[in-house]
Parts: C-alpha cells; structure tokens; sequence
C-alpha cells in the first residue's frame, strides 16, 4: 500500500500535466485565430468581386461570395504596384548592401584591428542611439535639400551608412572569432579591408542573414521618412503609394480593392516571412538580447 | 645579426601602428561620417532651429519665442497628453498580454507546437503599420458591418465607434498596435523566459511549488532584467506613435484631435504650416522627455 502510493501520485501527476497542456494549447489556439481572421478577412474582401464601392458586406463574410480579380485590376490600374514595388526593393536593396558593408567593416575594426580611440568611438555610437529620428527629421530634410537629394534614394542610401545596432552586433559576434586568421592573412600581404571582407564576412554567415532580414523588413515596411523624402509620385515606395492612394478619397471607400491593395504590398514581405519564418523568428530574438 | 634584427623592429613596429591605427579609423570612417552627417549634426541643427524663424535656407533669430508659443499651444499639450495616454496603456498592456502569452509558450513542452505558435503570434508582425491601419479601418467598422462590432452585436452589445467615437479612438490604435506588436514582444520575452537556469526551477520543484506557483515566485523576479528592457523599449517606441495615426486620423489627428501626438505635432508644424522654428522647438522637448523617460528607467531598474 505504502509502495502504490507513489504511482499513483506520479501517474495523476503525468494526467494533470497532459490536462495542462492541452489547456495551453486550447488557449493559445484561440490567440491564433485573432492573429489570423484579420488577414483572412482581408484576402476573402479582395478577392470578393460582390464587395460594394462604399460599403463592407453585412453580415461579415468570412468567403468571397463572387471570386474574382476584379478588385486587384482595379487596383493596379489606379495604383502603379509593378513600379511601387520595384522602388520599393531597390532601396531595400541598397539599404541591405551599404548598412551591412559599413556595420561588418566597423565592427570588424573594433573587434579586430588595435587602434587608439576605441571606447572613445563605441561610446559615441552609443550615445546615438539616444536619438529617436523623428526629433531631427526636419533639419535632415534641409540638409538632403540643400544637397539635392530630396526626392531621391540616396537620401536613404547614405543614412543606411550609421548602423549602429548592426555594428555593435557585428562586433560582438566578431569577438568570438579568433583575431590569428587576420594576422596569418596580414602577413601574407592582404590588406585589412580584404581580411574583413573575404575572411571574416563570410564565416559571419548566420549574422550577415540576420541583419539582412531586419534590414528588409525595416526598409519594407518604413513609411514616414519616405513619405517626407519623395517627392514625386514616380519615385514612390510601395508603403507611400499605397497610403496615399488609401487616404485619399476617404479610407473606407472601395473596400475589396483597398483590401486587394493592401494584399499586394504585405504579399513579398508575407512569402519571405513563410519561407524563413526560423530564422526571421530567431533573428529578432537575438537582436533583442544584443540591444 | 641578432643585434641588428633588433635595431630593426622598433622602427617597423613604429609603422605598423601607424598602419594599424591608420586602417581601423579608415574602416570605422563611414560610420562615424554617417552618425555625424545624420544624426550629430541635424541634431544641433534643430537645437538652433529651435530658436529661429526659418525655412531651412534663410532665419531670423527668434530666441525663445517658439517655445514659448509651443508651451501655450494647446494643440501641443493635447498631442503631448495623447501620446502619453496611449504609451501608459499601450506599455502595460504589452507587457502584460506578451508576458503571459510567452510563459504559456514556453510552458508548452512540443517543440513543433511551440514553434508554430511562435510563428503564427508573429505573423503580424511582419505587416507594415500602414497595412495594419487600413485592415483595421474595416475590423473597427463603427457599424455592424464590421467584424468586432458584429461580435459584439451577437451578445447585445450595439455598435462601437472604435474609430470616429474621441473617448474610444485612442483604445483602440492602441489594441491596434497591440495586435502587431504582439509577436515581435513575445520572442523577446521568450528569450528572456530561456535565459533562466533549469536548475532554480528544479529546486522549486523540490519544495513542492507548483506551475503557478514557479510562475510567480520564480519566473517573474528572474525577469526583472527582460521587463525593465521592455518598458524602456516599448516607452520610447511609444512615443515616436505616427505612422498609424496618421493612417487613420489624418495630419489632424481625427477624430476631434484625439489622435493627435507629438511626433504627427512636429510633423504638421514642419511640412503643413511651415513652422519649422515650432517644430524644431517641439522636437526637442520631445527629445528632453525621452531622454528624462530613459534616464527615471535606467535609475528605476539599476536601484534595484
């Protein structure tokens, strides 16, 4: 009797444990589903060609009554999305190359190379991130005006130069890489910027797609300083063109194609995120460890 | 020969530190231009701006006069209220929801389940603001049209104007902001969660302490570190509130101004009424106050 106690304590135990987590599971199931009916209501509304111009259907369909694509050729023919996200991907590309290039070469500089001044040069990188863009937003517009570089990308390009969080990262993960790599290479006649780039960059694989993603995404989805910077509607990135065809005329007219517009502009974002959702899903929590 | 080696190394090593120090800088160089180019210079820029009367080009010098005038502007004190309104009830209840959504994450003990909430809590996420804005402009139809006042209609609750009523509107950006913020802030906690040693919650087993009992007497006093980080992140994040504002109340900050905040304030006074003087005044009081923000958080958290 006192031998059958135990068992029976441990197999309740191991019931109640299954009962708890089924509990969580139920819960957390019904977490998803505010996560999800949002978005399937919205690609449903797009591709509703049934969707009145100035009115949501009633009740709340959850299904296209009329499936079509009206809605999306109403859309592209009002909004130039081909061309939208073209620009949208040139900056986000240039953003990737030019803050990568900069935070690996900086932060292999810290990591690696002996210098005087070090501590000097963190701290000020540092201190940078005390200032939240929107505070300098109009004296920055003045200087890209004075230099004629409003309405255009390099606007983006050269600010994509101060990557601190990039750097600092770049720097803690160089750290844990031996400097003897860069010292046999040296000796052999390369110079610093090629032992950076052709050494160390390419065994910083796992940091370099971090930082890509976050550089993307960030690029992607940025939407205030774009809308300041560019000026002319042929230069517009997606998010601005979308929103300014949106606000325009109202922001509750025509719901199947601003639900079809909206579809267009997260689409590239959303077929990223599926393909590399680990990876998206990890980089962000190491970028909050490292903040 | 010996001797001669010796004589040597002192001039190279002399050259190569030059050539070391002379690299590092050459490598550190674009960033450092960057941050003084984009962030040092047009921070002192505004400073200056802040006391003169300009359109970017030419200024008259105005002392004090705009912060004057901002600190009498009633439109700054209800932007500066509406932004603070939003960030107090915005902060907690993320660190709310996304805490006991990643304990009940991590409490999951199926690796697959645990990573496809994980991936689906972040969907989101990945939307931009302006895309979450125009999708929430319909959820939040303020008739039975739309999908929340439809629920609500189903236990007899009539029609909410989630968006064009001013007691409501600013709830609702924030449940708005919550539902994309959602994900990004439960894998930071979730990385806090995973950063506690197994071996403390061993010991509490030993005494007997159940789930929620470790919970409370475990978790969260081991979190400390990871709330404190939170609040200061989703406080300053907070504070910048624009681009969903703007999607939904305009460069007003409809309805009846309640979606008004500092940054849409310095905004409006930069690119519609061409204040720049104004504006810049209000960038850095915005600036002093995140600044003070930080400063009573880093105090709070290292007082500990």
């Amino acid at each position: 009797m006192t031998k059958a106690a135990p068992v029976k304590k441990g197999a309740s135990l191991k019931g109640e444990k299954i009962g708890n987590q089924t509990v969580l599971i139920v819960i957390l199931a019904l977490g998803t589903l505010t996560m999800i009916i949002p978005f399937w209501w919205m690609i449903s509304t797009a591709f509703d060609g049934a969707v009145t111009i100035d009115d949501i259907p009633f009740p709340p369909r959850f299904y296209p009554l009329e499936p079509s694509l009206k809605n999306f050729k109403v859309a592209f023919t009002n909004v130039p999305m081909v061309k939208y996200i073209g620009n949208s991907l040139l900056v986000a590309a240039g953003n990737m190359i030019i803050s990568i290039s900069s935070a690996i070469m900086c932060g292999y500089s810290l990591s690696k190379v002996p210098f005087k001044g070090k501590s000097f040069i963190l701290l000020l990188c540092l201190s940078t991130m005390m200032v939240p863009g929107e505070v300098t937003m109009v004296s920055k517009f003045f200087l890209f005006q004075k230099f004629g570089l409003v309405n255009s990308y390099w606007a983006f390009w050269l600010e994509a130069m101060a990557y601190v969080f990039g750097t600092f990262y770049t720097k803690t993960y160089m750290d844990s890489i031996p400097g003897s790599l860069r010292e046999s290479a040296l000796m052999d006649g390369a110079s610093e910027l090629r032992v950076a780039f052709q050494i160390y960059m390419p065994l910083c694989g796992a940091l370099v797609a971090t930082l890509a993603i976050l550089i993307f995404q960030g690029s992607w989805n940025n939407f205030m300083w774009p809308m300041i910077i560019l000026t002319s509607a042929k230069k517009y990135t997606l998010q601005v063109g979308v929103a300014l065809f949106a606000t325009n005329g109202g922001l509750s007219t025509q719901p199947g194609v601003r639900m079809a517009s909206t579809c267009i502009s997260i689409l590239p974002i959303l077929t990223l995120y599926i393909f590399l959702q680990r990876y998206i899903v990890e980089s962000i929590a190491l970028s909050g460890v490292k903040q | 020969m010996n001797n001669a080696a010796s004589a040597a190394k002192p001039a190279k090593k002399k050259a190569n530190r030059f050539n070391q120090n002379f690299t590092g800088y050459l490598l550190v160089a674009p960033m450092l231009f960057a941050l003084c180019a984009f962030v040092f210079y047009p921070m002192i820029k505004v400073i200056i701006y802040s006391f003169q009367k300009t359109n970017g080009i030419s200024a008259t010098w105005r002392g004090v006069k705009n912060y004057v005038w901002v600190i009498k502007d009633n439109m700054f004190w209800n932007a500066l209220w509406n932004t603070f309104y939003m960030a107090v009830i915005a902060v907690i209840l993320d660190v709310v929801v996304c805490f006991i959504v990643a304990s009940m994450i991590n409490s999951i003990s199926n690796k697959a389940v645990k990573n496809l909430f994980k991936g689906v809590y972040y969907l989101p996420n990945v939307v931009s603001s302006v895309a979450v804005a125009m999708l929430f402009n319909f959820i939040f139809y303020p008739s039975e049209n739309g999908i929340l006042n439809y629920a609500f209609s189903m236990v007899g609750i009539p029609p909410v104007g989630w968006l064009t009523n001013p007691k409501i509107s600013r709830l609702s950006i924030v449940i708005m902001g919550l539902w994309r913020s959602v994900g990004y802030d439960t894998i930071l906690f979730l990385a806090g969660l995973q950063s506690i040693p197994g071996e403390i919650y061993e010991a509490g087993a030993i005494d007997g302490a159940t789930g929620l009992q470790k919970w409370w007497y475990i978790t969260i006093p081991n979190m400390k570190g990871t709330f404190a980080f939170m609040i200061m992140m989703l406080t300053i994040s907070t504070m910048r509130r624009f681009d969903d504002v703007w999607m939904i109340g305009g460069s007003a900050g409809n309805p009846a101004g309640t979606l008004d905040t500092a940054v849409m304030y310095i905004f409006r006074n930069s690119w519609l009424s061409r204040e720049v003087g104004v504006a810049s005044a209000a960038a850095v009081i915005l600036f002093i106050i995140t600044m003070i923000l930080t400063a009573i958080n880093n105090k709070v958290t290292s007082g500990d």
